[in-house]
């Protein structure tokens, strides 16, 4: 309890991040209870077909009688899982990658920072259409193929870090005291370079979530589940007589982003000293 | 044979300048012998080398040339055969206590973690136990307090000393100490440089002693080496060195430090500009163009160790009052 | 400079060939034959697989198969694509006009337009303009670009009916020169206007935070203790540094405007190469999608190596690291 106290009175003054967490609290809230609280099931068709919103119901329906509402709320597990894990396995993968890059150093350090440039040129929305449309466009797909896409962001960051710990008294005497440099990676260099790892993780999450919103737009996402992009899709087909379908979708994927991105940049705000009390 | 000896060691860094690749040697032919139980001080300006010797005895810097033998066995022999052994026997204390150890580990896990990569100790609470007891005799009281400590929580002189008993837990025969008192306070570095020199009588350590301050060094060292822009410019015993000095260098040093024995009047030395490794070749002693006994020769040759007395060596041209003119 | 002209050209080169290697590999690591893969077709006849295999050499080993690929790629074959029947070639010649009007003109816009927007909330800090304009960027941050486009249409073409709704040209007249030009900038303002206020908040934000972090260096510090007037400090020092983190954003947006394009492409029917590509994939032509990713692969390197040439023009330190 004491240590939750000590975090929120750390974020003083830092609305972005305060704001942001309380409603990521909310939404996660929202996502786990989906069940309870959706008034119709998510999937239940219906005879009240393209009904704009009313009493019964606040969003309206779809052209499948399906509740709006219900339907959002549904969907936003669908995002929060997709973004989280994609973005957990970018976050894996980049901070490895950078880590033991910018600790190596020399030839080593020299191919993988290449590798990490040409991985940030290649246009990887257009592998990750390619990869599902071939592979299959199962949710699990759809995160493995966003996660091993979009990690050089993260390797780059861990790099810098990297390469400006490794001459730090501690890592050095770390390696006086006879630490493999495989344990001094995972001990000393990533627990203390992190820090923005998670900052920009946590953008990360946004993009993935905008991407997977993309994919099922596109119609390649996983037809089982329920996901905003996919009911944007659908809404696009009667968007003049029912665009509350599309509409609150798309509002709905706006303001998880939106969530996320508050917490990236309160976090870091929180790092940087100069813009900590305001 | 003695326990420690260095021949020939060099270190040249890379150093890319506007104008195409450059080196920069910081560590230039330097050579000594050191016996068990004998604390050498290694003495000079910044930039001068020291630290970066200091860390190419123990392996943590690699050699460009040059060689280090311990018991006569190569540094890179030892490394290569088992890694762990050879750091459980040669150790550092580091300038910085306050970066020394990781900023989010409490003591007790540092210095567990420590016997654990060693496997001393059969589990956890025997180690914390020995733990205990180190810190204890290195008077740290209450050692229980201390384990549950951050670093962050600690002062300079008590991380100091954490940082030794560390690096003693592992019973080394050969101990760097890099500049160990030159972050702390006056008043703290007494009971450090004590504390070092009990270890050796207790242990029988042998240890390199790399400091700018000529007062401690005086007082913890058997001898004394002066290093000049990576070059050992003067060897020998403390008292030889200190009472009797033969390179400019040396002199220009002890001149400026009145508490080496205050009782003997010194005239101020002085010596213009700044010590400045540039990069590339040199010509000539490094020394010359700011000495004041410089003469032509200085400039063309570059001066060898030649010896004064028994035991005490520099590398000057014009030692001894007889400057050879040219 | 000329080493570095080198190393960006060699950079570019390696890139385009990992792209041609993961082409390759993904054809192979598909699902099924690749013969089906590379006919486009789930089912080719017994004589279509005899003469697929004996061009691509699919009976022989990989690395022969693959060094046949790269040349029929040097003679500008990329295949035929299944569902228009024609060279793959031309299908995106025709298309490569107007997804670069689009696109280009949208980033170039962004950036000019977020730049200056990041000019006047950088010199505004805190204030009341800089607070509007940083809550909106959020937004606009945070919106799926597709959203937004349909939003657009549903508000200025279907009901206030000022725009037209889709297309690049007016179907039924078939304008010519000055007139045609119009039409084509008609046409153009949603979907560029989409791209470009989904774009802006990252040129704002770079520029802002590089502004602010290069105001409190300490070089300027002293050229304001010296009396130097504050408007040519801001002219000569700080936009020209602050400018730099723009040159680089631009060059790692331009695998996302790509991205980004393609969608608005998508919704407002423009005749585009990414609204063929999402075409193929839902039809699974796969020569098509091969051939238009590696197009696509070599035009953001090329971008990518220009925008590094810019900065390194404007930036002296990089070309002597």
């Amino acid at each position: 309890m004491s240590v939750i106290k000590k975090y929120y009175r750390a974020m003083e003054g830092n609305r972005a991040l305060k704001g942001g967490l309380i409603l990521l609290t909310i939404l996660i809230l929202i996502a786990v209870l989906a069940p309870f609280l959706e008034p119709y099931g998510a999937k239940k068709l219906s005879d009240d077909v393209l009904m704009a919103p009313c009493q019964a119901h606040w969003l309206g329906t779809d052209d499948l009688g399906r509740d709006v509402y219900s339907m959002l709320i549904e969907g936003s597990r669908v995002s929060l899982t997709v973004g989280i894990i994609a973005a957990m396995i970018t976050a894996v993968i980049g901070v490895i990658f950078g880590a033991v890059a910018g600790y190596f150093g020399g030839a080593a350090d020299k191919i993988m920072n290449e590798i990490i440039n040409i991985f940030m040129m290649l246009p990887t929305f257009f592998l990750v259409l390619i990869i599902v449309a071939l592979f299959g466009s199962s949710m699990l797909n759809v995160m493995i193929v966003i996660g091993l896409t979009s990690w050089p962001s993260n390797a780059r960051l861990m790099r810098a870090q990297a390469m400006s710990l490794r001459e730090r008294t501690f890592v050095r005497s770390a390696e006086a005291i006879g630490e493999s440099r495989f344990s001094i990676i995972f001990r000393y260099i990533i627990p203390n370079g992190i820090f923005p790892v998670i900052a920009n993780t946590t953008m990360n999450i946004g993009g993935a979530i905008l991407t997977e919103a993309s994919l099922s737009f596109l119609g390649l996402g996983d037809p089982n589940v329920v996901s905003w992009g996919q009911m944007i899709n659908q809404g696009r087909g009667y968007i003049v007589n029912g665009w509350w379908v599309a509409a609150f979708a798309g509002l709905a994927i706006l303001l998880i982003v939106l969530i996320f991105y508050l917490i990236g940049d309160g976090i870091t705000a929180q790092m940087n000293p100069k813009t900590r009390r305001r | 044979m003695a326990y420690l000896e260095a021949e020939h060691l060099c270190k040249k860094y890379m150093v890319r300048g506007s104008n195409g690749k450059s080196f920069l040697q910081a560590v230039d032919d330097v050579n000594f012998s050191l016996e068990q139980g004998e604390i050498l001080g290694v003495i000079g300006e910044s930039g001068c080398g020291k630290s970066t010797l200091g860390r190419m005895l123990i392996g943590l810097e690699p050699i460009t040339s040059g060689r280090v033998t311990y018991d006569g066995r190569k540094l890179e022999g030892l490394m290569k055969e088992d890694l762990r052994r050879f750091r459980g026997m040669a150790q550092m204390v580091f300038q910085n206590p306050f970066d020394t150890f990781p900023p989010k580990q409490t003591m007790q896990n540092i210095l567990l973690r420590v016997m654990k990569i060693h496997h001393i100790g059969a589990d956890k609470e025997e180690r914390r136990q020995r733990c205990l007891r180190l810190l204890e005799e290195a008077g740290l009281k209450p050692a229980e307090d201390f384990l549950n400590r951050y670093p962050h929580e600690l002062s300079g002189g008590q991380l100091q000393r954490l940082s030794i008993v560390r690096s003693m837990m592992l019973s080394p025969s050969f101990l760097v100490a890099d500049e160990p008192v030159s972050m702390l306070d006056v008043s703290v570095r007494a009971d450090i440089i004590n504390m070092l020199m009990d270890i050796r009588k207790k242990k029988n350590t042998a240890m390199v002693f790399i400091s700018h301050d000529l007062a401690t060094t005086r007082y913890i060292s058997d001898r004394i080496v002066v290093m000049y822009l990576g070059r050992i410019v003067e060897s020998g015993g403390t008292d030889q060195v200190l009472h009797n000095p033969q390179h400019p260098y040396t002199k220009a040093l002890l001149s400026y430090c009145g508490s080496v024995d205050p009782r003997e009047k010194r005239e101020q030395v002085e010596v213009p500009g700044e010590a400045f490794a540039g990069a590339g070749e040199r010509s000539g002693c490094s020394f010359a163009p700011r000495c004041f006994m410089a003469c032509g020769r200085c400039f063309r040759e570059q001066p060898r160790m030649e010896t004064v007395e028994e035991g005490h060596r520099a590398a000057c041209h014009c030692m001894g009052g007889k400057s050879k003119t040219e | 400079m000329r080493r570095y002209v080198g190393k960006r050209l060699l950079l570019a080169l390696i890139t385009v060939s990992v792209a041609l290697v993961i082409n390759f590999a993904l054809i192979h690591l598909a699902p099924g034959d690749p013969t089906k893969v590379l006919a486009g077709n789930g089912h080719p006849s017994p004589e279509m697989e005899a003469a697929l295999t004996v061009k691509y050499g699919l009976d022989k080993p990989l690395y022969v198969q693959f060094i046949s690929y790269v040349k029929n790629l040097l003679c500008g074959d990329l295949g035929n694509s299944y569902v228009y029947n024609q060279p793959v070639t031309k299908l995106i010649a025709e298309r490569f006009g107007p997804s670069s009007l689009l696109a280009l003109t949208s980033a170039i816009l962004a950036a000019i337009l977020g730049t200056l927007l990041g000019l006047v909330t950088a010199t505004r800090q805190g204030g009341f303009l800089d607070r509007i304009i940083n809550g909106v960027s959020y937004f606009f941050y945070s919106m799926p670009s597709f959203w937004l486009g349909m939003m657009a249409i549903l508000i200025f073409s279907t009901s206030l009916k000022v725009l037209p709704t889709s297309g690049m040209v007016s179907m039924r007249a078939s304008y010519t020169g000055m007139a045609h030009v119009m039409d084509v900038m008609k046409h153009m303002i949603l979907p560029a206007g989409t791209l470009i206020i989904i774009q802006i908040p990252v040129y704002l934000r770079i520029f802002r935070t590089s502004v602010s972090q290069t105001m409190t260096e300490d070089f300027i510090t002293t050229f304001r203790a010296v009396g130097m007037d504050e408007k040519k400090i801001f002219r000569r020092y700080i936009f020209k540094n602050s400018i730099l983190p723009t040159i680089t954003v631009f060059g790692i947006n331009l695998a996302y405007t790509v991205m980004g394009s393609a969608l608005i492409e998508v919704v407002f029917a423009w005749p585009g190469i990414g609204r063929m590509m999402l075409d193929a994939i839902g039809k699974r032509d796969y020569p098509l999608l091969m051939g238009i990713y590696l197009v696509l692969s070599v035009s953001v390197a090329l971008m990518t190596m220009i925008t590094d040439l810019v900065y390194a023009a404007v930036d002296p330190r990089i070309r002597y690291k």
